[in-house]
C-alpha cells in the first residue's frame, strides 16, 4: 500500500504534467539495449533527413547549406525528448548527412557542424532548466494544444518564448557559427559572407516556425504513450 | 515433461499517460511438452506476438514496468526448464528494510529459447551474411572454428548452403525477404536452442516460400529434438505439423488442447474470426462429420462424402465484361530494374471498365512491378501503356494518374500522413484541387462506404489493424479513381478482416469500381475475383476466367501456384467422378453438398 | 530458381559499400578503413590549405590540387567504380562546381593586382572551328540518341570549351569567331580568376574524396576498425546498427514517397513551401515506422543474448594492418608535412 501512496504523492508535487521532465540524469535503471537501439535508430532517422534537406530542396551552393534546412525542427524536437542522445543525432546527422553524404569533404563537415551541435544543446538546458518549471511545455506541445491533459497551457506564451530561443537567438548562433567556420575554411567568398549567413538564418527560421507544430501533432503523443520520453540527459 | 509452463499469468503494458491500459495478457494456463510442435492461433490483436514475448521472458524483463507498477501490470508466473522466467515477488529492501515488489526469474533465455520474428528487416542486424549468423555465437564467446563450422552446418540446413564462399560479402539488401527469414533461422539455429519461437515468420512470403520455410523448420525439428511453438494464421501448416494447440482472443484463452481437439470446434472458429481450413468450413456449414467432428483433410472430406449426390446448380462466373470501356491496355511491354534484372517481359493485356481481376503469381513474378508500371511509378520501360485511352510516355498523363489509378499500398501504415481521418482522406483531394464543397462530400462518402462513417474526427494512429487498412481504401476511393490497384490487401489479418476487405472490395466492385487485386491469397482469388492474370518470372502465362485456371493442374504446375484447399478437393472428386464441374470454393461447395448459400 | 540465384552469386565479383558498389580484390579494397579515413581526411587538410594561399604568397597552388584531383580519380580508377561514378555524381557535380566558379569570381573581387576585361557577351559570333565543332556534335549525338536536349548541352558545352582559350589569349580569336563589338563587359582582377579556379579544383577534391570513401568502404569495416581502436563490442556493434538502420529508412522513405505520389502529391505544380510540408508528412509515417522498428530491433538483439553476454569474441571481425597500409599512411603524412607544415608548394617542384 505504501507504494502506491508514495507514488500518488510524487504526482502531487508535479505542479506540470511535464514537470518529470527535467535536466537529471534520468530514469534510474541501467540503460537497456532496446533503449540503445531506439537511440542508435533516431540518429540514422536525422541523418537521413539531414541529407534529403539538402539533396531534395537544393542546396544553396556547395556549402552543405540548405535553403530549407527542415531536419532542424526535427533534431530539436528529438532533443527536448531524448536529450543527450538527439544532441548527438543533431551533430552526427549533420557531418554525415548534411556533409560528407552530399561532398562536403570530412574536415569541412566534421567542424561546421558544430554549429548543429549548439542549438539543441542550449535549448534542452533552457526548455528543461528553467521554462519547463515555469509553465511552458518542454515538449513543445502547448504550441498546438489547449490543454494537456488537466493542465490548461499558455499558447501565447509558449509561441513567444519559442520564437525567441528557438527560432532567433539560437538559430542567430547556429548561423553565426556555421558561417563563420566555412568563411574561417575559405568555403564562403568574403563578399558573399552575408547572403550565406542570411540563407542559414532565414531556411531554419521557416523550417521551424511551420514543421516544429506537425512534428509535435504526429509524433509527441506516440512517443509519450510509449512511455519513451527521457526524463533526463541519458534516459 | 513440460518444458515451460505458463500459470496464471497476466500482463498489461503500462500506460504512461491517461488511463490504464486493458490486459493484453489475462490470466493464461498451459504447458508446452518438450520436443512437441506447439501451435498459437488467434485473431488480430489477440497477444499473439505478446506471448511470445512473454515465454522469451523480454516481457518483463526487458519492457519493465515502472517501479511501484509491477505486481498491477504483471499477475502469474512463468516457468521454463523447471525454473521460474517471471514472477513478481514481495523482496525486503537490504538498506532501508522497505519491503518492494520485485520482478524475478531469469533474465535472459538465449540461447536457450529462440525468437524468429515476422519482419525479416528487423533481425538483420549485421551487415553482411556472415556476421548476421555469426553473432549469437560471438556472444556466447565460442571459439572461431566452431562458430565457422555452425555457420556452415546452418546455412546448409535452411538451403542457403551456396552462399557460404561468399556470405561475408553480401549485403543485407541483396537477400529477399524470404533469404532474410532463412538467414534468421539459421542464425538461431547456429546456437542451439532448444525452444524455437516462431512468430508468424511467413506472413511476407508467397505460399510456396512459406511452405519449404515450414517443412525446413520441421525437419531439423525432428532431427535436433527442437521443441517448437508456432504462431500462424494458416490451418494448413497447423493442422499438418502441430501436436497440440491454443487458441487465444483478446489475451484469453479460448480453445486449448490436441490440434483434432481445436480445429473441430467450428464455431469458436468462426465466431473469433479465426481462419479454418476450407474443408473444415465446408464440413461444417453442410454438416458432414468425419469420425463425430468435422473433416480437416481432402480424403476425410472424400469418405465422408463418398456416393453422395450432389446438388446441380448453374455456376455464376459472371462473365469478364471484356466489350466494356478499356481501361488500362498493356502491350509489349518489357521493364529492367537498374540492376539488370529482366522484370517484365513482352506483357499484354487489357483490363476493362467494371472487372474484378486477380494478378497472382509467386514473389519476383513482377507482379508488384507490373502495378507500379502502370500506376507511373517506374517510368523506364519499353513497350506501351495506356491508361483511359492515354499513353503513359506523355508526362501530364502519368502526373494526373492519381485521377485515374488508385493504388492501395500494402502496408497502411506507411500512407497514413494526418492526424485526423477526415484529413487523411481530404488529403489526396486537397492535392487534386477539389473544391471544398465537393470535398466534404467526398470524404464523408467515402469514409461511410468503408464503414469507418462514425469515426471523422479520431487519430488514425488509435484505428485498429483492420481499421488503419479501410482508411486506406477509403483515402483512395474519395478520389474515384477508375480503377483500384489494391497490394496484399489481407496480409497477416485474420479471418473475419480479410472477408470484411474483400467483401468491401467486392461491394465497390458492384457499384462500378474496376478492381485488380494483387494477392498471394487463393482462397480470396477463388472467392472473388472473376479473372486471373498469372505471371511467371515476368511473363503472363494465364490470363482468362479465374475457374479455368483453377481447373488446369498443368498450368497450376507451371505457374507454381498451390491452389486453394477447396479447388484441390474439386481436382481429388472429379478425378474419381468424371463429369462434375470444378468447384472453386469453400461456398460452391457447400452449396452443391446441401443446397445452402451462406455468407460468412 | 533460388538455387540458381544462389550458385550464380558465389562468384561474387562485386561488393556493395555506402553507395553503390566495388569490385573483390583491387588496391583500393585491400587498405584498412582507418588508412582511408586518414586518406581523406589529409587531403581535405591539404586541399584546404593548397586553395586558401593568399595571392600574396603566390595564391591558390593550383599544381597541388590538379595532382591531388588526379589522385583521388586514380584511386577511383584503382576501385573500379569509377564506372558508376560518371554516370552518376561525377555529372551530377558538375554544374555545382561549375557555378561555384562564378558565384567565386562574382562574389570575390576585391583583390590586389592587374586587371582582366570580362564579358557578359563578349561580342565574338561563334564561326570557325568553334561552329563546325558544335554543328557535329549535335547532329552527331542527334543521330545516335534521337533526342535534342542533351546534345544541345554537350554540343553548348564544347563551344564554350573551345572558345574560352582564344579570350585568354591562347591561340587567336579568328580561328573560332568573328568579332562583332562586345556589349557589356567589366574588369575582374585577373587575380580572382586564379582564385576561383583553385576554389573550384579544391571543392573538387572535397567531394570526390568523400565519394571515394563512401564508394570503397563496407559498412561492416566500420565495427571492425573500431574493435581495432578499442571499442567495445557493443559500442562498435551500436555504430554498425546506425547503418544498418541508414539502410531500412530509405527503403521505407521510398515506400512512404511512393504512397503519397499516389495520392496526387505531384499531380499539381507546388511551391517551395508546399514541398517542404510534404516532406514533413512522409518524415512523420518514417519516423513512426522506425521507432517500431527499434523496438523490434531491441527484441531481436534479446533473443540471439546480447543483454547479458559475458565475453563477446570477435569472428572475422577485424582486418589487419599490411605494409601497404603503412606505405599509404607514410606517403600522406609526409605530403601533410611538406605543404601544411613546412609551407612548400607543389607548384614550387615544377
Amino acid at each position: 500500500m505504501s507504494n502506491t501512496e508514495t507514488v500518488k504523492s510524487a504526482v502531487a508535487q508535479d505542479k506540470y504534467p511535464w514537470s518529470k521532465y527535467t535536466l537529471g540524469i534520468g530514469g534510474g535503471r541501467k540503460v537497456t539495449s532496446t533503449q540503445y537501439t531506439l537511440y542508435i535508430v533516431q540518429i540514422a532517422v536525422i541523418i537521413i533527413l539531414s541529407y534529403l534537406s539538402v539533396v531534395m530542396l537544393g542546396p544553396l551552393s556547395f556549402s552543405g547549406i540548405s535553403f530549407f534546412y527542415f531536419v532542424y525542427p526535427f533534431f530539436m524536437v528529438f532533443t527536448e525528448w531524448w536529450g543527450l542522445w538527439g544532441i548527438l543525432a543533431a551533430y552526427i546527422g549533420c557531418v554525415v548527412g548534411a556533409g560528407l553524404m552530399v561532398g562536403l569533404g570530412i574536415v569541412p563537415s566534421i567542424l561546421y557542424s558544430v554549429a548543429d551541435l549548439v542549438p539543441p544543446l542550449v535549448m534542452f538546458i533552457i526548455y528543461r532548466g528553467f521554462l519547463g518549471k515555469m509553465g511552458i511545455d518542454p515538449l513543445f506541445r502547448d504550441l498546438t494544444d489547449k490543454q494537456i491533459g488537466e493542465t490548461k497551457t499558455h499558447r501565447g506564451m509558449a509561441w513567444v518564448w519559442f520564437i525567441l530561443i528557438n527560432v532567433v537567438v539560437l538559430n542567430l548562433i547556429s548561423a553565426q557559427l556555421g558561417i563563420g567556420i566555412e568563411y574561417q575554411l575559405g568555403l564562403v567568398p568574403p563578399s558573399a559572407y552575408w547572403y550565406y549567413w542570411a540563407g542559414w538564418f532565414v531556411g531554419d527560421a521557416i523550417a521551424m516556425i511551420i514543421i516544429t507544430p506537425i512534428i509535435v501533432k504526429g509524433l509527441t503523443s506516440l512517443v509519450e504513450r510509449q512511455g519513451l520520453v527521457n526524463t533526463g540527459w541519458i534516459t | 515433461m513440460a518444458i515451460i509452463e505458463v500459470k496464471d499469468f497476466s500482463w498489461r503494458y503500462q500506460s504512461y499517460i491517461g488511463q490504464e491500459n486493458p490486459y493484453t495478457l489475462k490470466d493464461l494456463n498451459f504447458e508446452v511438452n518438450n520436443d512437441e510442435f506447439f501451435g498459437i492461433i488467434g485473431p488480430s490483436g489477440a497477444g499473439k506476438t505478446t506471448l511470445c514475448y512473454a515465454l522469451t521472458g523480454i516481457i518483463p524483463h526487458v519492457f519493465q514496468p515502472s517501479q511501484g507498477k509491477e505486481a498491477e501490470n504483471i499477475k502469474g508466473e512463468i516457468r521454463v526448464f523447471g525454473e521460474t522466467l517471471t514472477k513478481v515477488e514481495k523482496v525486503k529492501d537490504e538498506k532501508t528494510g522497505e519491503v518492494k515488489d520485485k520482478i524475478v526469474g531469469m533474465a535472459q533465455t538465449a540461447p536457450r529459447i529462440g525468437l524468429l520474428l515476422q519482419d525479416p528487416e528487423n533481425q538483420f542486424l549485421r551487415m553482411d551474411l556472415l556476421h548476421e549468423i555469426a553473432f549469437g555465437m560471438e556472444l556466447l564467446g565460442l571459439q572461431s572454428d566452431e562458430i565457422e563450422r555452425r555457420i556452415k552446418e546452418a546455412l546448409e540446413i535452411v538451403g542457403l548452403g551456396a552462399l557460404w564462399p561468399v556470405a561475408g560479402l553480401i549485403h543485407p539488401s541483396e537477400l529477399s525477404g524470404g533469404q532474410k527469414q532463412r538467414a534468421a533461422i539459421a542464425s538461431f539455429l547456429a546456437l542451439r536452442p532448444e525452444v524455437l519461437i516462431l512468430d508468424e515468420p511467413t506472413s511476407d512470403l508467397d505460399p510456396e516460400g512459406k511452405l519449404s520455410i515450414i517443412k525446413a523448420i520441421d525437419t531439423i525439428r525432428n532431427e535436433y529434438k527442437i521443441t517448437t511453438i508456432l504462431v500462424e494464421h494458416n490451418p494448413e501448416v497447423i493442422q499438418t505439423y502441430a501436436d497440440r494447440v491454443l487458441a487465444i482472443d483478446k489475451g484469453q484463452m479460448i480453445a486449448y488442447g490436441t490440434m483434432e481437439e481445436v480445429y473441430s470446434q467450428m464455431k469458436l472458429f468462426m465466431d473469433h474470426g479465426l481462419y479454418s481450413s476450407d474443408i473444415a468450413r465446408i464440413g461444417y456449414y453442410s454438416d458432414i462429420k468425419y469420425k463425430n467432428r468435422v473433416p480437416f483433410t481432402i480424403d476425410e472430406m472424400l469418405t465422408s462424402i463418398e456416393g453422395k449426390k450432389l446438388n446441380q446448380f448453374t455456376i455464376q462466373d459472371g462473365q469478364a465484361q471484356q466489350n466494356g470501356e478499356k481501361i488500362i491496355e498493356v502491350d509489349g511491354l518489357n521493364f529492367w530494374y537498374d540492376d539488370g534484372t529482366h522484370a517484365l517481359k513482352d506483357l499484354s493485356f487489357t483490363i476493362s471498365k467494371g472487372e474484378f481481376v486477380g494478378l497472382i503469381g509467386q514473389n519476383g513474378a513482377g507482379k508488384t512491378t507490373i502495378s507500379r508500371v502502370v500506376a507511373g511509378i517506374l517510368r523506364k520501360y519499353k513497350g506501351t501503356v495506356k491508361v483511359m485511352g492515354k499513353d503513359l510516355r506523355d508526362k501530364n498523363v502519368v502526373r494526373n494518374i492519381p485521377e485515374h489509378i488508385g493504388y492501395v499500398f500494402q502496408n497502411p501504415d506507411h500512407q497514413i500522413f494526418m492526424r485526423r481521418v477526415y484529413d487523411e482522406v481530404a488529403y489526396g483531394l486537397k492535392n487534386l484541387k477539389v473544391p471544398t464543397s465537393e470535398m466534404d462530400q467526398r470524404v464523408k462518402d467515402a469514409l461511410e462506404s468503408v464503414g469507418l462513417g462514425g469515426k471523422v474526427n479520431e487519430d488514425p494512429m488509435f484505428l485498429g489493424k483492420g481499421e488503419k487498412r479501410r482508411l486506406a481504401v477509403a483515402s483512395i476511393l474519395a478520389l474515384k479513381p477508375n480503377v483500384m490497384i489494391v497490394d496484399e490487401p489481407t496480409t497477416g489479418q485474420d479471418f473475419r478482416m480479410s472477408e470484411d476487405i474483400m467483401n468491401l472490395l467486392e461491394e465497390l466492385n458492384q457499384k462500378g469500381t474496376t478492381i485488380v487485386a494483387i494477392t498471394h491469397d487463393m482462397t480470396l482469388v477463388s472467392e472473388h475475383t472473376r479473372r486471373v492474370v498469372v505471371m511467371y518470372q515476368g511473363r503472363a502465362i494465364y490470363d482468362g476466367p479465374t475457374r479455368g485456371f483453377f481447373s488446369n493442374a498443368d498450368l497450376l504446375d507451371k505457374a507454381a501456384i498451390i491452389p486453394p484447399l477447396a479447388v484441390r478437393l474439386s481436382h481429388a472428386y472429379v478425378n474419381k467422378n468424371k463429369g462434375t464441374p470444378y468447384y472453386m470454393n469453400a461456398k460452391e461447395w457447400i452449396r452443391a453438398i446441401s443446397g445452402k448459400t451462406i455468407t460468412y | 530458381m533460388a538455387k540458381e540465384d544462389a550458385e550464380a552469386r558465389t562468384k561474387k565479383e562485386y561488393v556493395r559499400t555506402f553507395i553503390f558498389s566495388m569490385k573483390v580484390g583491387t588496391p583500393v579494397e585491400k587498405l584498412h578503413v582507418i588508412t582511408k579515413a586518414l586518406m581523406i581526411v589529409i587531403m581535405s587538410i591539404v586541399a584546404l590549405y593548397m586553395f586558401d594561399i593568399p595571392i600574396s604568397k603566390g595564391g591558390p597552388d593550383i599544381a597541388g590540387l590538379v595532382f591531388l584531383l588526379a589522385l583521388v580519380f586514380v584511386l577511383l580508377g584503382l576501385a573500379r567504380s569509377a564506372k558508376y561514378l560518371v554516370t552518376s555524381y561525377l555529372l551530377l557535380a558538375l554544374p555545382v562546381l561549375f557555378g561555384e566558379f562564378f558565384w567565386w569570381l562574382f562574389f570575390d573581387r576585391a583583390l590586389p593586382g592587374p586587371t582582366i576585361p570580362f564579358y557578359i557577351w563578349p561580342g565574338y559570333f561563334p564561326i570557325g572551328i568553334s561552329t563546325v565543332l558544335f554543328l557535329v556534335v549535335f547532329f552527331g549525338l542527334y543521330y545516335r540518341m534521337r533526342s535534342v536536349m542533351w546534345p544541345l548541352i554537350a554540343a553548348l558545352i564544347l563551344w564554350f570549351i573551345s572558345i574560352t582559350p582564344a579570350f585568354l589569349d591562347v591561340y587567336p580569336y579568328t580561328w573560332v569567331a568573328i568579332k562583332t563589338g562586345g556589349l557589356f563587359a567589366f574588369t575582374l582582377p585577373s587575380a580572382s580568376v586564379t582564385v576561383a579556379f583553385g576554389k573550384v579544383l579544391g571543392y573538387g577534391v572535397l567531394i570526390y574524396t568523400s565519394f571515394l570513401f563512401l564508394l570503397t568502404t563496407r559498412d561492416t569495416e566500420i565495427a571492425g576498425a573500431l574493435r581495432q581502436l578499442k571499442a567495445s563490442f557493443r559500442a562498435a556493434f551500436f555504430a554498425a546498427l546506425m547503418f544498418r538502420n541508414l539502410n531500412i529508412i530509405l527503403i521505407d522513405y521510398e515506400n512512404i514517397r511512393t504512397a503519397q505520389r499516389a495520392r496526387g502529391a505531384e499531380v499539381q505544380r507546388r511551391n517551395i513551401l508546399a514541398r517542404i510540408v510534404d516532406l514533413a508528412y512522409i518524415a512523420i509515417p518514417l519516423v513512426a515506422s522506425m521507432i517500431k522498428r527499434s523496438t523490434e530491433m531491441g527484441v531481436a538483439l534479446y533473443a540471439r543474448g546480447f543483454e547479458n553476454a559475458k565475453k563477446p569474441v570477435d569472428y572475422k571481425e577485424t582486418k589487419g594492418i599490411s605494409y601497404m597500409d603503412v606505405i599509404v599512411i607514410a606517403i600522406m603524412v609526409g605530403f601533410l608535412v611538406y605543404t601544411v607544415i613546412l609551407g612548400h608548394t607543389i607548384r614550387a617542384l615544377i
